[in-house]
């Protein structure tokens, strides 16, 4: 493997300078103002044996099975909340909870077509899931590309490496998209160029042989979604991966004030005429707060024990967990569960005294809204530094697509913080990402 | 028991064409335990063609859009509601409810509520009944608020509308529903029609032995066989009467008017 890394190595500026030039790139807005950033790739892939590899697939799969069948149940009977397994106020109280998808049900009632769930390797060789994402989760065209341009300017190190070829991405997306797709043409929406996932949008687009289309090229009409083609006829469409968010999604039945939304797509979505890959409303199942209850959801709905671990997680809801917490301020992770992308998050320990007094303040004033962990350890990844190997925090996040089932992308984007210190290794932070090998037997 | 005749007309006139619109429009009466939906027949103006569903809180809702240019765009429907005075208008459903226990939109609580609400607790944790919890909650409120137009707008919340003291009836409603929700009574916003000639009323409808019961703020009393329910939702923007998006246009002003008659 050490030779293979060499020679990879050898090739990083090369690589480096191919993603610049296909626009491999990130948007963030920083004091309002949009900037783009090359997001950097390391060269060294992140490795996972074809035993673990199968140990993780089989979690995962368990993982989203579960969840979907969670957002089925919220969305309708709500039996889970009736049964006393998930409290009212973890529901209800959610922002990711939109009343608006009460009783609408997706085509052949998948929820989240293409998850997107974060974990870490710990120390002691076990994994952890960190968090799910069901929304519009983003990635996976980085380990895509780079895998292609790895191929293209090192082809001696992919010889005689049993590894799983993971540019099958496409086909994957293109079967879930397929799955449910009403009749139509199958699109991609973005919200247009200056959104930090564009280039993603335009290369799964090109990768799939889906239209990428902005809000003004779809309208509806007569309970039908159509796309203006570029010679201006209209043809129906049958499926929307849609990469904006739920808010933005309807100016007539979630924020009237979007520009970007298609008036009406979500009525189309209720009479069941169009698929919406992620379904609306999926927050209230990738929220911190209801992230404590998936392991519940596993032995609830699928009467099986979790294969993979949630990091330990207390909730200030519960008055014991609260007191856990106070108790052991000091050596816990606080989350805000409202945040996301690596912000509201707070190391107990890094605390000044009158940061933590008014912490603990809010918290007892809003338990809801927080989550506590413990810090799990977890392993470094070395990473090519300025002409020096040096050991970096680093993530997974794994790809489930789901169709008539679940499956896991033989791969994955690996993010590691490029701060030696720092334990947040999210894009928009200024992490970088590696390609994921999956080794097959 | 009573037959209600209701003409419902809404205007919206342009300065300058407007290209295209979408519109949602929920203003078809749904059936319940008090009222019963006997006809009703929709114009619209220009012709155009919709289509009719219900949203995810149980109101009729009719969907469409007008594309070419038009300088006015109108609906009227006329109908026929048969209403009893029995005051339970429905039964819960159990897996919905909880959308009305939470803060929400304009119904969320800001430190004027709540300290109106501390101020009020002994009197209303004293009361027999959930009902009666709510009455009293609401005399309380009748006390503390003026009727007057024109001192708050479409999206004024609770909070400032109860700091100013004055509103009207979609005020009396979203501050009600918010009192009502610290007190854990589940609570919904309702738009609708009453007898008489004017605009459309709102008022609220709230969980008592698990059966929804009907309060109109505004007059500090339960409703009677003169109000006619169009919609329901968490606040007024979920079961808003007219819900539009359009291009072009320029100016816009609009004319609501409505009527109900009554016959026994």
């Amino acid at each position: 493997m050490k030779q293979l890394e060499q020679q990879l190595l050898q090739h990083t500026d090369k690589i480096n300078n191919l993603l610049a030039r296909y626009g491999v790139k990130f948007g963030i807005y920083k004091n309002n103002t949009f900037k783009e950033q090359l997001f950097p790739f390391d060269a060294i892939p992140r490795i996972i044996e074809h035993t673990e590899f199968e140990m993780l697939e089989k979690g995962l799969k368990q993982r989203v099975l579960a969840l979907n069948l969670f957002l089925k149940d919220i969305y309708s009977d709500k039996k889970i909340v009736k049964d006393g397994v998930v409290p009212e106020d973890f529901i209800f109280a959610s922002s990711g909870y939109l009343a608006e998808c009460e009783g609408v049900m997706p085509v052949k009632g998948v929820y989240s077509h293409i998850s997107g769930i974060d974990l870490v390797k710990g120390k002691d060789n076990e994994w952890y899931i960190l968090e799910d994402n069901l929304r519009v989760p983003s990635g996976a065209s980085y380990p895509m590309i780079a895998r292609d341009l790895c191929r293209k300017s090192s082809p001696e190190t992919f010889h005689n490496v049993r590894l799983i070829d993971n540019r099958n991405y496409a086909d994957l997306l293109r079967r879930t998209m397929d799955y449910v797709n009403t009749g139509g043409h199958t699109v991609i929406l973005t919200p247009g160029r200056y959104n930090a996932a564009y280039f993603e949008h335009s290369y799964l687009a090109e990768q799939t042989g889906a239209h990428l289309v902005t809000g003004s090229e779809l309208f509806v009409e007569n309970d039908y979604l159509y796309y203006i083609t570029s010679n201006g006829a209209r043809e129906k469409v049958g499926a929307v991966y849609r990469r904006i968010s739920d808010e933005y999604l309807d100016p007539m039945n979630f924020y009237p004030e979007s520009l970007i939304g298609i008036p009406h797509i979500y009525d189309v979505f209720r009479k069941g005429n169009v698929a919406l890959l992620n379904a609306p409303g999926n927050g209230v199942a990738d929220d911190k707060g209801i992230y404590y209850f998936v392991p519940k959801m596993i032995k609830y709905y699928l009467n099986e024990e979790p294969v993979l671990k949630n990091a330990p997680t207390y909730l200030p809801f519960y008055e014991e967990d609260m007191k856990y917490v106070l108790e052991h301020f000091d050596d816990l992770v606080l989350k805000d569960v409202a945040e996301a992308g690596g912000y509201g998050v707070v190391f107990g320990n890094t605390m000044t005294a009158k940061q933590k007094e008014d912490f603990i303040t809010l918290l007892k004033a809003e338990p809801r809204r927080f989550i506590a962990q413990e810090v799990i350890d977890f392993q470094d990844l070395d990473i090519l530094d300025e002409n020096e190997i040096v050991p970096r925090k680093a993530d997974l996040r794994a790809f489930v697509l789901m169709a008539d089932e679940p499956y896991v992308w033989a791969s994955g984007l690996t993010r590691f913080s490029r701060n030696p210190d720092s334990f947040i290794v999210n894009s928009s932070q200024g992490g970088g990402f590696k390609d994921t090998w999956v080794l097959s037997q | 028991m009573a037959f209600l005749n209701y003409e419902s007309r809404m205007t919206l006139s342009y300065s300058e064409a407007v290209e295209k619109c979408y519109f949602t429009i929920k203003t078809i009466p749904a059936d319940d335990f008090r009222q019963r939906n006997i006809s009703y027949e929709i114009e619209m103006q220009p012709k155009t063609a919709y289509s009719e569903s219900v949203d995810s809180f149980g109101n009729n809702q009719i969907t469409g859009s007008v594309n070419g240019p038009h300088k006015i765009f109108e609906y009227i429907v006329r109908g026929l509601v048969e209403t009893n005075d029995i005051n339970v208008t429905g039964g819960v459903n159990e897996a919905r409810v909880g959308m009305y226990k939470y803060p929400h939109g304009k119904c969320v609580p800001g430190e004027r509520i709540l300290e109106f609400a501390d101020a009020i607790r002994q009197e209303i944790s004293g009361c027999e009944s959930e009902k009666e919890k709510c009455i009293r909650i609401m005399n309380r409120l009748s006390e503390k608020m003026t009727y007057e137009k024109g001192c708050t707008g479409i999206d004024t919340g609770a909070e400032e509308a109860f700091a100013g003291g004055k509103g009207v009836c979609q005020d009396f409603a979203h501050i009600y529903i918010t009192l009502l929700r610290i007190f854990k009574i589940p609570a919904r916003y309702v738009c609708g029609l009453i007898v008489g000639q004017g605009e459309s009323h709102a008022w609220v409808e709230a969980v008592t032995d698990n059966n929804y019961v009907a309060f109109d703020p505004t007059y500090n009393k339960e409703i009677t066989d003169e109000y006619i329910k169009l919609g329901t939702g968490r606040d007024a923007a979920d079961c808003a009467i007219n819900r539009g998006v359009m291009w072009g246009g320029g100016a816009q002003t609009q004319e609501i008017s409505v009527r109900v008659d009554k016959y026994y």
